[in-house]
């Protein structure tokens, strides 16, 4: 804990404090409120400098969990440096508390003091470190800058944006590259090369690795294979992609790596609407996550950000446990061994539109509990760390389930619960999930029975053919090894 | 425009409400309805819907009015006073949305003009060929009239490639069926047995016509297109280098 010497309440500070990033740099800013003399106002501050809207804990119905979940929020965004603004204002209630929540979240302490170290100030509790009882170091405002210097401009994600693409051509894969080489300047189709290469030797390492993809029984391609495929795309070839066009050169590099495998994955992209490429990648973008990380309750934000990033609603949500997250965030163990709910009402092996509800279950089952874990886009990685936090916080062990009906945490399924915290969080942020549409809607009913299949997949237009050419070993095509990229694609001569 | 007028657009555009979803990408929640919930939509939606409709913004969200400083244009139909040039205009959108040639009377009655009014558009359009941009007013025996690319702004052979151009080629399973059975048989006689079954001449017809695939020696041997191939990997890119008149530079360098 460091007490800094602010005497003058030096309006640099202020604008050191304001460089010095937020949360995402491993930074809050707690600013208490002037005038206000108790913990749970100083809690509502907390929340504030983790980054929420100052009436959001009311407006979400936590007002009373203001420091629970502040504390959630720090550890979730691992911050190293916990920062007090005018620490000269906190009473010694506040104080401790602060020092507390600091030490929990393994944070430094930094308390600007504006009145200097000096004689106590009148109706004051006088300089925290005596407060607090704590060990402190008294430090003046220039060591302050030089010990948390302001954080470092972003970096600009390299060709992040759809201009740093030049146009593309509209080819199927076949002939995509060949079209690429033909109408692109040599430099730009360099470009689209390297990526395109990049890609197909990726999905050709990832299909070795994953070893046998066919029935031997009946030749089809496995419902295994297909969700692992599905999240093979969502979290490493498709969905990281930065914008539609790099998406655009990513995919037919993917389907012409399965091709020649006898593996056919489709794109139809006649329904995604006038610039079907900015539908490829992932939902879980920067912006979708940075929106979600207004948000209090942090189980609504984990959920949405889960349901987002998979498209698929809160349905095995509930079969998680806290040991399947990884503890930063990044990773999500799907779980694999345990049993999904049979939805009610339809018997095993059913027909028609109902049949095709147990299908589309199975599918989103599959690729929600595959075994390779679901790997979380680094911008969302605080929401999944800050709901471990409050979870952890609340005495949950690690086979305890990761989200809970906030009511009856013991007895009832947090599912009805997640959909609607799910709902209102998109609506707050102005997505509409189409997944979570009202049952007619989504099971076709209100387009003549049609069936609007949805997965990942069907988002983006992507169909992968399980029966197929691979059926028949007469037309497997030859394995060699693919013919190296050109050199000049590859940055200079063999 | 919202509720009922909305609606009449759809319909005078021939589409659904699912239909327009699908084609914009969006839900179809979204424009149905009697008052579709399009204020809070993404401006790139509301833009493309304006196209879809042949809409002004404002009459998707009223709201905008006051904020879209362009000029409206008063709905079709028009009374005197707009000029000639105006009227020229509307014979050639007319014709340009009718299915074939119409004749003046046919025009007049479609615009609910006078006839000499047709009759002036005609001639001030023929006047004037540069008010139909690329499309040409073409007269057609022997007193009919409609509207056509011009032809002095391609050359002949963009023209031919043009009319030789099919649509984009989007494998379907039977397709992707023959390619790869090509890349993987073309050349032996197992390709010969495979063509017997069914559905097999049809896809291998749509390949060809694509240009994917290709036969020299009789329809019992394939071969497929070097594009395939270098898209595939499976060859490198010199038979576009060398169509493209690209030489190999000396010295390693990467030709210009």
């Amino acid at each position: 804990m460091y007490v800094v010497d602010n005497a003058g309440d030096d309006l640099a500070a202020v604008r050191h404090l304001n460089a010095c990033g937020g949360p995402a740099e491993g930074r809050a800013v707690l600013r208490p409120t002037p005038g206000a003399r108790d913990v749970a106002t100083l809690g509502w501050d907390l929340l504030v400098a983790a980054g929420k809207p100052p009436h959001a804990a009311r407006s979400e119905g936590v007002s009373g969990l203001s420091w629970e979940f502040g504390q959630a929020w720090l550890a979730g965004f691992a911050v190293t440096d916990m920062i007090v603004d005018r620490a000269h204002l906190l009473t010694r209630d506040q104080a401790g508390a602060a020092a507390a929540a600091a030490v929990r979240a393994g944070a430094t302490l930094w308390l600007l003091w504006g009145t200097g170290i000096g004689p106590p100030v009148p109706d004051r509790d006088g300089p925290p470190h005596l407060v607090a009882g704590q060990d402190a170091q008294v430090i003046s405002l220039r060591e302050f800058y030089q010990r948390l210097p302001a954080a470092p401009p972003p970096a600009a994600t390299e060709l992040g944006r759809p201009g740093s693409w030049p146009p593309l051509p509209a080819a199927d894969f076949p002939t995509f590259l060949a079209a690429c080489r033909r109408y692109l300047p040599r430099g730009e189709f360099a470009q689209v090369a390297c990526l395109y290469y990049d890609t197909a030797e990726a999905a050709d390492a990832w299909l070795d690795t994953y070893g046998a993809f066919r029935d031997p029984h009946d030749g089809q391609v496995t419902a295994g294979f297909e969700a692992a495929l599905a999240g093979w795309l969502r979290d490493s070839a498709i969905g990281p992609a930065p914008c539609g066009p790099a998406a655009l050169v990513r995919l037919p590099a993917v389907q012409a790596a399965l091709f020649v495998r006898a593996i056919v994955l489709t794109w139809q992209p006649a329904a995604l609407g006038p610039q079907p490429a900015s539908r490829l990648p992932g939902n879980l973008t920067p912006q979708v996550a940075g929106a979600l990380q207004a948000t209090v309750r942090t189980d609504a934000a984990a959920a949405t950000a889960l349901s987002v990033h998979l498209n698929q609603g809160p349905a095995f949500f509930g079969l998680l446990h806290l040991d399947d997250v990884a503890p930063d965030g990044s990773a999500i163990r799907g779980p694999a061994g345990r049993v999904p709910a049979i939805r009610p009402g339809i018997s095993p092996g059913a027909g028609g539109v109902y049949g095709q509800m147990l299908e589309e279950d199975q599918r989103s089952w599959r690729e929600f509990a595959a075994a390779e874990p679901i790997r979380v886009p680094g911008c969302a990685r605080p929401l999944f760390a800050a709901h471990l936090a409050y979870r952890r916080a609340s005495g949950a062990a690690g086979n305890d389930p990761y989200f809970t009906h906030p009511r009856d945490p013991g007895g009832k399924s947090p599912v009805q619960y997640l959909r609607g915290a799910i709902r209102g969080t998109a609506r707050r942020i102005g997505l509409d999930l189409a997944w979570l549409h009202g049952g007619g809607c989504r099971h076709g009913t209100d387009i003549d029975m049609t069936w609007r299949g949805q997965s990942w997949l069907a988002e983006r237009g992507l169909r992968l053919a399980r029966g197929g050419p691979g059926q028949d070993p007469a037309i497997t095509p030859p394995r060699g090894r693919p013919c190296p990229r050109p050199w000049w694609v590859s940055g200079g001569p063999p | 425009m919202t509720g009922p007028g909305l609606r009449e657009r759809l319909r005078d555009a021939g589409l659904s409400a699912w239909e327009l979803g699908d084609l914009l990408g969006i839900h179809p929640h979204l424009v149905s309805g009697p008052d579709p919930p399009l204020a809070g939509r993404p401006v790139q939606v509301l833009i493309e819907i304006a196209r879809r409709l042949d809409l002004h913004p404002a009459d998707l969200v009223p709201e905008l009015g006051p904020l879209l400083a362009c000029r409206r244009q008063a709905p079709g139909g028009g009374s005197g006073g707009r000029g000639r040039r105006t009227d020229a205009l509307a014979v050639l959108s007319a014709l340009a949305t009718a299915w074939g040639p119409l004749s003046a009377d046919q025009l007049a009655r479609a615009l609910g003009w006078q006839l000499p009014r047709t009759a002036a558009a005609l001639a001030a359009a023929r006047d004037t060929p540069g008010l139909g941009g690329p499309l040409a007013l073409w007269r057609v025996p022997p007193e009919t009239w409609t509207v056509t690319p011009r032809l002095d702004i391609l050359t002949g052979a963009q023209r031919r490639v043009l009319r030789d151009t099919t649509g984009a080629a989007d494998l379907d399973e039977g397709q992707a069926r023959v390619l790869l059975a090509a890349l993987a048989a073309g050349q032996s006689d197992a390709y010969a047995m495979l063509r017997a079954q069914p559905g097999w001449a049809g896809a291998e017809a749509a390949l060809k016509e694509t240009g994917l695939i290709y036969s020299s020696t009789g329809p019992h041997r394939v071969h497929v297109s070097d594009d395939v191939r270098f898209s595939l990997r499976y060859s490198d890119d010199g038979h576009i280098a060398r169509e493209l008149g690209e030489l190999p530079a000396p010295g390693g360098a990467p030709p210009r």
